[in-house]
């Protein structure tokens, strides 16, 4: 295609924009706004999801020897979980550790729970961390198989706090898809329109460009630019948006783990929301407008 | 340059041309005549892919135009100038700018546009008027700038519907004038129209259609056939 052309291209999509700026200005903001929620909704998994998975110390099975079981026997068993794929890894608790640390406690809570008590009835225990917070229960459930592990009397693997979180999660991604899948239609339905109010007007002149002999590339280019330009800095504007919300949402976020007692975890850089929105934007604009063209052509 | 073996076109209930076969060849200035209804437009529209026979085959500047697929269409229509009525200009562009554009939208270089729309607007006699908008022009001035914008790339036919039916009886003959001049240059020119004073003025070859069906065919005929013509009582 020669230069000439392409020039004339852009010229006639920035005339356009220009010529229908409040038209342009409604379809840029609908846009922005459905992206900017899509963004959102995006933002808030990722970050829960990146939060989830940084919470080590709730990802904790605890396993408890029988209290005869020989300090050796306990190490064996330790050397044992140390080998399984899941397990990150095995840290033993002796019965001494956990003993003085209780008596510490019950004598810094006055609770004297451990004053009528004679020797030390707690056994050795096993703290154990596996690499991917959703192989918990299947660990500790390996670990309760008595014909494995017979000189583990319990298993403790409180992961509550984690079933929410994961789904919560899960929630999160089921709603903000659909969400997304929603405003998707929406934005899509919203450039498809401001198109059609664009083809209208310009009825003539696609007409002309026909009868002459432009090709349907020639007439859709400039359209296509136009829808895809809107896309593009409606992402764009949503990714800013989206920027400063993150703030706040951190903020959120870091009151929320310090209640649940989880580690927090720095925000990243959430600028590659604004590209993804940026990206998002033009191809939603480019498709929805190659779409609603393609229907007007094929009704001219 | 146009050839139509047993073309007719149907609506659901009505046929707008039935079982019309023509030729016209190249170099010819070709008058196609008949009330309103009579399928003329139809025609017009056949010969550049506007529309598709029902039935029959339609070959313009060698191509069969029912054959043509759809990305081929804006290349075939290159090669003909087609005039309407309503004069099809754009508003907020000037009369250079309308010729113009019609090149533009073809992919043509600046220096082209340059070189050709100045000689077609003085050919059509508008080169004073290159900055004006079409709202500041007559009538006939407008359809001189759509006559300019149809011929800016040379094609060797010009399809006219109905050139003159919003002009005067003087302006509409000096557009006439202008396609007759225009044919002279070698261009085949093929005018519908309803209006007799022209057709009656400049007798070329005149085809008449009446209710769809090709009735007359004539060189150097008149708006109304002789026969016809002696049996309505003046
Ligand atoms: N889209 C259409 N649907 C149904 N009938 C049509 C349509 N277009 C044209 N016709 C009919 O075809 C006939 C020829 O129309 P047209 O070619 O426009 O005639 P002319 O140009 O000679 O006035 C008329 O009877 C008209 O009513
Ligand atoms: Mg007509």
């Amino acid at each position: 295609m020669p230069l000439s052309s392409l020039a004339f291209l852009f010229e006639e999509a920035a005339k356009n924009i220009r010529r229908h700026s409040l038209m342009s200005f409604a379809a840029l903001g609908t846009v922005a706004m459905s992206l900017a929620v899509f963004g959102g909704a995006l933002y808030g998994i990722y970050r829960v999801n990146q939060v989830v998975s940084a919470q080590p110390s709730q990802l904790e099975i605890l396993a408890f020897m029988h209290v005869k079981t020989r300090r050796s026997e306990a190490l064996a068993v330790m050397q044992r979980i140390q080998k399984l794929p899941s397990v990150k890894s095995v840290n033993l608790v002796t019965k001494e550790q956990a003993w003085a640390h209780f008596m510490a406690e019950d004598r810094l809570n006055k609770t004297n729970l451990t004053t009528a008590v004679t020797g030390n009835p707690l056994p050795d225990r096993l703290d154990i961390r596996v690499k991917n917070p959703h192989e918990l229960g299947a660990v500790a459930d390996q670990l309760r198989n008595q014909t494995l592990f017979p000189q583990i009397k319990s298993v403790l693997d409180d992961h509550r706090l984690l079933k929410i979180l994961l789904a919560g999660v899960g929630l999160l991604r089921v709603v903000g898809g659909l969400l997304a899948f929603l405003l998707f239609c929406a934005t899509t339905f919203i450039i498809h329109n401001t198109l059609r109010l664009t083809l209208v007007a310009r009825r003539r002149e696609i007409r002309i460009m026909q009868l002459v002999g432009a090709t349907s590339w020639f007439i859709r280019l400039p359209l296509v630019l136009e829808g895809t330009f809107h896309g593009l800095a409606g992402g764009i504007i949503a990714g800013v948006i989206v920027l400063i919300a993150a703030n706040s949402i951190s903020n959120l976020m870091s009151q929320f783990q310090s209640k649940l007692s989880l580690v927090s975890v720095s925000a990243g850089n959430p600028i590659f929301i604004v590209l993804l929105l940026a990206v998002a934007g033009a191809l939603i604009g480019m498709g929805a407008s190659l779409f609603s063209i393609r229907r007007f052509l094929a009704r001219a | 340059m146009i050839d139509l073996q047993h073309v007719s076109v149907a609506y659901e209930d009505t046929y707008a041309l039935r079982d019309v076969s023509l030729s016209i060849e190249k170099g010819e200035f070709v008058f196609l005549v008949g009330a309103s209804g009579a399928g003329k437009s139809t025609l017009i529209r056949l010969l550049y892919h506007g529309q598709l026979p029902t039935s029959g085959k339609v070959i313009v500047a060698g191509q069969r135009v029912n054959e043509l697929r759809s990305h081929d269409v804006p290349y075939f229509r290159r090669k003909m100038g087609i005039v309407f009525q309503d004069f099809g200009l754009l508003p907020d562009k000037t009369v250079f700018e309308n010729v113009a554009f019609a090149l533009r939208v073809i992919g043509a270089s600046r220096r082209d546009i340059r070189r050709q729309a100045p000689l077609i607007l003085e050919m059509v006699g508008l080169d004073g008027r290159c900055d004006a908008l079409p709202a500041q022009l007559s009538g006939g001035e407008q359809q001189r700038v759509a006559i300019a914008r149809a011929l800016v790339n040379n094609p060797p036919l010009l399809l006219a519907d109905e050139p003159t039916g919003n002009l005067d009886p003087e302006t509409s003959k000096g557009i006439i004038d202008l396609l007759h001049h225009i044919n002279l240059r070698g261009t085949t020119v093929l005018v519908a129209t309803h209006d007799q004073i022209v057709v009656d003025c400049f007798r070329r070859r005149v085809i008449e259609l009446d209710k769809g069906h090709l009735v007359r065919d004539e060189e150097g005929g008149a708006y109304f056939n002789a026969v016809i013509q002696s049996s309505v009582p003046v």
